[in-house]
């Protein structure tokens, strides 16, 4: 049998055509400002939109959002070739954490799990405040300064890739390339190769990586990259498992962290009166970044397999569609989120999607959270008058298709 | 209903009651007790729900699973003899009155 001839394209049943919305999910527009799409959506069933010829449904509602992403009997992370989100490969193809349901991603989840908890986290909280004011010394000799490039991007390099994965620097390009090439998936039609800016970005990333995992034979070390490497050895994971642990742990962290601190700190300016609030009282620091982290999810959707038919709030999944769980819509739900569109620092929200919700619940949140927290505690203290340069500056956001990454946000801080 | 008894870090207690199944970081977290986080929404990923257990009910509960026990070592607050997973005690008839007692940390 040909590989094509196994692949089980489910036929989908005649879907209800009042249940369609007319939008392109990945638009610059959305990217840019998602809030009057979420505001609509937080409180409705689920909807249909059509990508590439196929029906996907969009979930929204907090606690849909939250089943979708834990009921792995009915919704699925394993990618299913053929059923309409194949565009959507940010690691070529490789079998990342993400695209695994239990029992295996168990596997995968353990050898990662124990470099991040709470008590390894800590022993870098020393090292993030230290690498946070050295940055900001380096915006305050300049008076005017780019958020992303010269501020969260460096600041989050040093972290991720300096401090916490120990790699010289002069290395450090490799990953950055890949990290920014990310946001080339996705803009070509299925079916079409990858951007060749994309494929040179990951190639040298998989080449690296080879380096890595060679030198670590002859010289073991019991750490993150150590055991990861020792399962391929023992034969818990694959060897192409191992490469796409690698990959995504080197590269997941540096777009995502460095995107939310800029975005934390965009929102804060466009707010001066909440900007404000917080410099006169530094107590509310904690819930000042989760309503950051609320109303400016980085990611918007994250998708999913239906491989059970079922109906959500009224609407019919069928096996054979693909589901965005909107994290940035379930943030507004208004049964959790009273009046979500309104940015209130003072609210304290809990149990937000940013960073997904159960068995794939970001691994990395615990080294992320700090890391935005002392940049925006820092800078605002640091300069009591930081403000957008150009309160008109177009904004333009990157990343993935599904995330919003602001590239440019001139900020004065004399 | 079975009742939890939170004690928290400022000497209070809160009892609240808990529908059999749900978990007692559920409860915390459907009534804001402050001091329990559950970032991960209770799947044993985070370990920010850490609770020290009365030592008359902890020989009640199962033992800790492989993954919640390597959690238990790295959580914010030290680990106790009875320390467990708030997402991973969930609550039955024979747990009623159960006491909880939050740590002064759950993250850094
Ligand atoms: C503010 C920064 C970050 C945000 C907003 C974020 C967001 C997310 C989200 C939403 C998921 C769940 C994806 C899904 O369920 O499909 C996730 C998973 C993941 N994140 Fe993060 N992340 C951040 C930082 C990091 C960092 C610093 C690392 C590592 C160094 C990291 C590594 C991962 C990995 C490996 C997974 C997959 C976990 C699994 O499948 O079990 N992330 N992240």
């Amino acid at each position: 049998m040909t590989a094509k001839a196994t692949i089980d394209i489910p036929v989908i049943p005649p879907l209800d055509p009042a249940r369609f919305v007319d939008v392109d999910l990945y638009s610059q527009e959305i990217k840019a400002d998602p809030s009057p799409w979420f505001l609509q959506w937080a409180d409705k069933p689920p909807f249909y939109v059509m990508i590439h010829g196929r029906p996907n449904a969009v979930l929204c509602r907090h606690e849909q959002v939250k089943w979708a992403l834990s009921d792995y009997d009915s919704i699925s992370a394993v990618p299913q070739p053929g059923w309409g989100a194949d565009y959507l490969d940010w690691f070529n193809g490789l079998p990342i954490v993400i695209e695994f349901d239990p029992p295996e991603h168990t596997r995968l989840r353990r050898l990662m799990q124990p470099a991040f908890t709470p008590r390894r986290v800590s022993q870098f909280q020393e090292g993030i405040n230290q690498l946070v004011d050295e940055m900001i010394e380096m915006v305050a000799a300049k008076g005017e300064f780019d958020m992303p490039t010269e501020f969260a991007q460096p600041l989050v390099a040093r972290l991720l890739l300096g401090t916490f994965f120990q790699f010289p620097m002069e290395d450090w390009p490799i990953f950055i390339n890949f990290s920014h090439a990310l946001e080339l998936v996705a803009t070509v039609p299925p079916g079409a190769p990858k951007p060749q800016a994309y494929l040179d970005a990951y190639n040298a990333v998989y080449k690296y990586c080879e380096g890595i995992i060679e030198q670590r034979r002859r010289e073991p070390k019991d750490d993150l990259v150590g055991n990861i490497i020792a399962a391929e050895e023992g034969g818990t994971i694959t060897t192409e498992e191992l490469f796409a642990t690698l990959i995504v742990l080197f590269t997941g962290g540096l777009g995502t962290v460095s995107g939310t601190i800029g975005l934390c700190m965009l929102r804060l300016c466009r707010h001066p009166d909440q900007l404000k609030l917080l410099q006169d009282d530094p107590t509310l620091l904690q819930p000042a970044i989760e309503e950051c982290l609320r109303i400016d999810s980085l990611g918007n959707f994250r998708h999913r397999y239906v491989v059970k038919d079922c109906v959500v709030d009224g609407v019919p999944l069928y096996r054979g569609m693909i589901v965005h769980c909107s994290m940035g819509a379930s943030n507004y739900d208004p049964e959790f989120y009273p009046d979500p569109g309104k940015f209130d620092i003072k609210r304290n929200p809990r149990d937000i999607s940013t960073f997904g919700h159960a068995t794939h619940f970001c691994v990395g949140q615990g080294l992320a959270r700090p890391a935005v927290r002392e940049s925006i505690s820092r800078l605002v203290k640091r300069f009591p008058k930081i403000r957008l340069s150009d309160p008109n500056e177009t904004i333009v956001y990157g990343g993935m298709a599904t995330e919003r990454m602001p590239l440019n946000i001139r900020l004065r801080v004399d | 209903m079975p009742k939890i008894i939170y004690q928290l870090n400022d000497g209070s207690t809160r009892t609240l009651e808990a529908k059999v199944g749900e978990s007692v970081m559920q409860v915390a977290m459907s009534n804001s007790v402050p001091g329990i986080i559950g970032r991960c929404g209770g799947f044993c990923n985070c370990g920010t729900c850490h609770v020290y257990v009365g030592n008359e009910w902890v020989k009640q509960l199962p033992d800790p699973s492989f993954d919640e026990d390597a959690l238990l070592d790295e959580v914010a607050a030290e680990r106790l003899l009875h320390s467990r997973l708030g997402c991973q005690i969930k609550m039955t008839d024979a747990l009623d009155g159960i006491t909880v007692v939050v740590p002064e940390q759950q993250e850094f």
